[in-house]
């Protein structure tokens, strides 16, 4: 029993569908404009993506599980001006903590809410992201948080280089093959897959689908933190607002990476491709000298293309 | 019309990515005759229906349909359907949230002015569902009736479109007795008005009972093609399987071992009361009764979806707090569950990930699956039951039937558990496969494991258990050793209600 040959070839452009479109765009933009093919460029768009990166791992989890996470952008807020605020106060490893802490918590509320009270993830994330909000504001009294001195070791997290390469990068692409690892090679990744394709057949196979759930949700919140610390020490600043929208380009990302809306499948190395290609978008408008809202246009677009695709591979499913 | 058919498809190709699901099959069918369609799991009779109604299609450069006299091609089922062929799969197709009527009359409502017609609607549906015999009313919604009427609604649905070809696709695997003898007067029915029926079942009473005609398939190839009334059930079953079968139920006859399940007074409002009895190891103990009579809410307690209200539950002696399905697995308990798509198989995974499902803790090394382990698993699991497809990476949900089941199966091997609960296990399966469900039930039993068999099939259950308990409305009503039970005993114990009981 084999495969033709035209047909491997056909399932395999299907299945590299979102590497095929990122080397597409990066070579459109490096046609159009010198300055964006230079390497410093390219640098700068790996440090820009850290951020968005690490979240969208966490993200694929959820939506793997069959579930959205909108909190994350005001968890990013929140837990930024957490670490810049607390800083100079207990030093930067707690301050980390702390964030860390608070990632994984909000995590776990919405989790719970969701896995074991069977509430719609929007619904439930949608009020999260008020009340993280708010607290963001309340522990900042609404203004921006600074550091007294940027040329402290945690601003090096966002700023510093290692022969050449941002850091921030490097903790990005460890943390995204810590999450692919996750995924793929231990137990929990395993459970959520499949879980996500069928709860129900899960919770009647031994395996506690209602936990398998909040998890998702806390390695959301997790990389919720750990974006936050990459962001927050790039400027060595927050403001309680700065994570605001950052929800849609995280979802946007998973979902341009092939993740199942419905569920039961994704891949964090597909979620990267999809984040550097917003990535590049952003950066590649800018670069030609587009206002920023043209690439938000664009964005909604490419969000659709995904969107569109991920129904119609569904429906020759459904026909099976 | 040549020769009185309706419906001839000829020389049907249908090629999936690995599998010839379809070579050269071929299918008739006259006015008024129901022709029943034979083949074991993975035959390709589901296909053949698909590609008849659109779903599919044809490979290119072959096939022919030829319809009332005409060569046609559907696209889709909604031409189909508009054509007069209904097709009626198990999974049903009809909007839950709906009344009766306007499922039957959805996109054809009778109007008056702008307004939908209610008094006519309700009136013509009323007509037709009598014409079927079928209790439910206009007014009812869907989702408020029994599978078996929602079953006759779709039903319903094809005559009021003017169907003259009906396809039923495995219709009475959730069907009770009753249901069952309504639906085939509602199928005689329609072939008394000159519907061409085309019925596909693995029950080979109901072959016998309702055809007229049999066509036997084998490996997408047609094998057979008989007047019922001149052949027997070995005729089929040749063709089918290509040899002829020796045996079909097996049971395994040692002395039982110790006593492996002891079930003290469990009970759960609503559903059952007062439940005592035991299971040792190398024994089959068969549970019995009607549709409704408890018998999968007891074993969901044991296996920790359920929670009892009161009572005790032993494993090997000691007393056991199953709270959660994990802690049953974790106690040696498998639970293989009637609905195979709901609760048994995740339909977008592989076969060789659903295999291993229930047995991931054990394939699990400080947190990380052993991933050749799991191939073991599998291929250990293809092999010992014959699971068909092409590959360990191929969805389930492509899957046949029956192989979907031995997925199933394969899955609660796997835990190696000491008790095994099978819930109703061989339904949507072929003869043969079921005769190798089993002969693997025994040799199961033979190995000490502790079995428990929820069937609804009276020659089943006689066939492989042990020992028989009897319930009826929540409550055990007798037992019967395999020299005791006879049908009418049977019969007896589960109709016994809380009047007779005290007689
Ligand atoms: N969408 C699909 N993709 C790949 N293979 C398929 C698909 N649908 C069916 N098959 C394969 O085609 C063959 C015929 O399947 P089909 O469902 O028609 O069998 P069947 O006779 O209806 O069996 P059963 O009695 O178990 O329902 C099987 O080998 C099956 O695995
Ligand atoms: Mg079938």
């Amino acid at each position: 029993m084999q495969q033709s040959g035209g047909n491997k070839v056909l399932g395999t452009l299907k299945r590299q569908g979102i590497v095929m479109a990122l080397v597409v765009i990066y070579i459109l933009f490096a046609i159009a404009s010198p300055q964006f093919r230079s390497l410093r460029n390219v640098i700068l768009i790996l440090r820009q993506v850290a951020t968005i990166g690490v979240m969208a791992a966490g993200m694929t989890f959820v939506i793997i599980g069959g579930n959205f996470d909108l909190s994350v952008g005001s968890l990013l807020s929140l837990c930024s001006v957490l670490c810049i605020g607390l800083h100079d106060r207990i030093g930067p490893v707690p301050a980390m903590l702390v964030a860390i802490i608070a990632g994984l918590a909000s995590g776990a509320v919405s989790g719970f809410l969701v896995g074991y009270l069977k509430l719609n993830s929007m619904i439930v994330t949608l009020g999260m992201m008020n009340v993280i909000q708010a607290l963001a504001l309340m522990v900042t009294n609404g203004r921006s948080v600074y550091l007294e001195d940027t040329d402290v070791w945690f601003c090096q997290i966002g700023k510093g280089n290692i022969a050449g390469f941002p850091i921030s990068a490097v903790i990005m692409i460890l943390y995204i093959i810590l999450m692919a690892v996750i995924l793929m090679k231990r137990k929990y990744g395993h459970q959520i897959l499949s879980t996500g394709g069928n709860a129900e057949a899960c919770r009647y196979s031994g395996i506690d689908d209602r936990r398998v759930l909040l998890k998702s949700f806390v390695l959301s919140g997790l990389s919720a933190a750990v974006g936050a610390i990459l962001l927050s020490s790039r400027g060595g600043s927050a403001q309680p607002t700065v994570g605001q929208s950052y929800e849609f380009d995280v979802i946007t990302a998973v979902i341009l990476g092939g993740a199942s809306l419905a569920g039961g499948s994704g891949n964090i190395y597909k979620t990267f491709v999809g984040v550097l290609i917003l990535g590049i978008l952003k950066n590649g408008f800018v670069m030609m000298g587009f206002p920023y809202y043209v690439q938000w246009i664009a964005q909604c677009l490419i969000m659709l293309v995904a969107v569109y695709l991920d129904m119609m591979s569904k429906k020759k499913k459904g026909a099976a | 019309m040549s020769d009185g058919y309706v419906l001839e498809m000829t020389n049907i190709n249908k090629t999936f990515p690995g599998v010839k699901a379809l070579d050269g099959a071929y299918l008739r069918v006259k006015e008024g005759e129901v022709v029943a369609l034979c083949g074991e799991n993975g035959a390709g009779k589901s296909t053949l229906m698909k590609i008849l109604s659109g779903v599919y299609q044809a490979d290119k450069g072959s096939g022919e349909i030829r319809y009332r006299g005409e060569q046609v091609h559907f696209s889709s089922p909604v031409e189909a359907k508009n054509a007069g062929i209904v097709l009626i799969f198990q999974e049903l197709s009809l909007v839950q949230e709906l009344s009766v009527a306007e499922n039957i009359y959805l996109g054809s409502l009778p109007k008056k002015g702008f307004r939908v017609d209610w008094k006519k609607l309700n009136d013509d549906t009323k007509k037709v569902l009598e014409a079927l015999e079928c209790p439910a009313k206009p007014e009812d919604m869907v989702a408020s009736l029994p599978i078996a009427q929602q079953q006759m609604v779709e039903i319903a649905r094809g005559i009021a479109l003017g169907a003259r070809i009906l396809v039923l696709d495995e219709p009475t695997s959730s069907l009770t007795e009753r249901e069952k003898e309504a639906l085939f007067r509602s199928i005689r029915n329609m072939k008394a008005q000159g519907v061409g029926i085309i019925y596909i079942s693995h029950k080979m009473d109901e072959i016998f009972e309702i055809s007229d005609r049999v066509m036997v398939m084998r490996d997408g190839r047609p094998t057979g093609d008989f007047a019922t009334k001149e052949i027997t059930l070995d005729d089929i079953l040749f063709s089918m399987i290509g040899r002829s079968m020796d045996q079909y139920f097996y049971r395994y006859e040692g002395e039982p071992g110790a006593e492996v399940l002891r079930v003290e007074g469990l009970s759960l409002k609503g559903y059952f009361k007062n439940i005592s009895f035991r299971v040792r190891a190398g024994e089959v103990v068969g549970f019995y009764g009607l549709v409704g009579a408890g018998r999968t809410e007891i074993m969901e307690t044991i296996f920790g979806i359920r929670k009892a209200d009161s009572g005790k539950v032993f494993l090997n002696g000691t007393e056991q707090h199953i709270r959660s399905s994990g802690d049953a697995v974790r106690a040696g308990i498998g639970f293989l569950t009637e609905n195979r798509k709901e609760q048994g198989l995740v339909l977008g995974e592989g076969c060789r990930k659903n295999t291993y499902l229930a047995a991931l803790p054990e394939l699990t090394k400080r947190g990380f699956v052993q991933e050749k382990e799991t191939h073991r698993i599998y291929d250990y699991y293809r092999d010992k039951l014959g699971i068909k497809s092409p590959s360990s990476e191929q969805e389930v949900g492509n899957l046949s039937g029956g192989n979907q089941q031995k997925v199933v199966v394969g899955k609660w091997m796997a835990i190696k558990p000491k008790l095994l609960i099978l819930d109703e296990p061989t339904r949507g399966i072929d003869v043969n496969a079921k005769a190798e469900i089993y002969k693997l039930i025994a040799s199961l039993a033979e190995e000490g494991i502790a079995i428990i068999l929820i069937s609804s099939e009276m020659p089943e259950i006689m066939g492989v258990s042990n020992r028989v308990i009897t319930m009826a409305q929540g409550m055990l009503t007798g037992e019967l050793s395999a020299d005791e039970v006879t049908e009418e005993r049977l019969m007896r114990n589960i109709m016994i209600t809380d009047s007779t009981k005290s007689a």
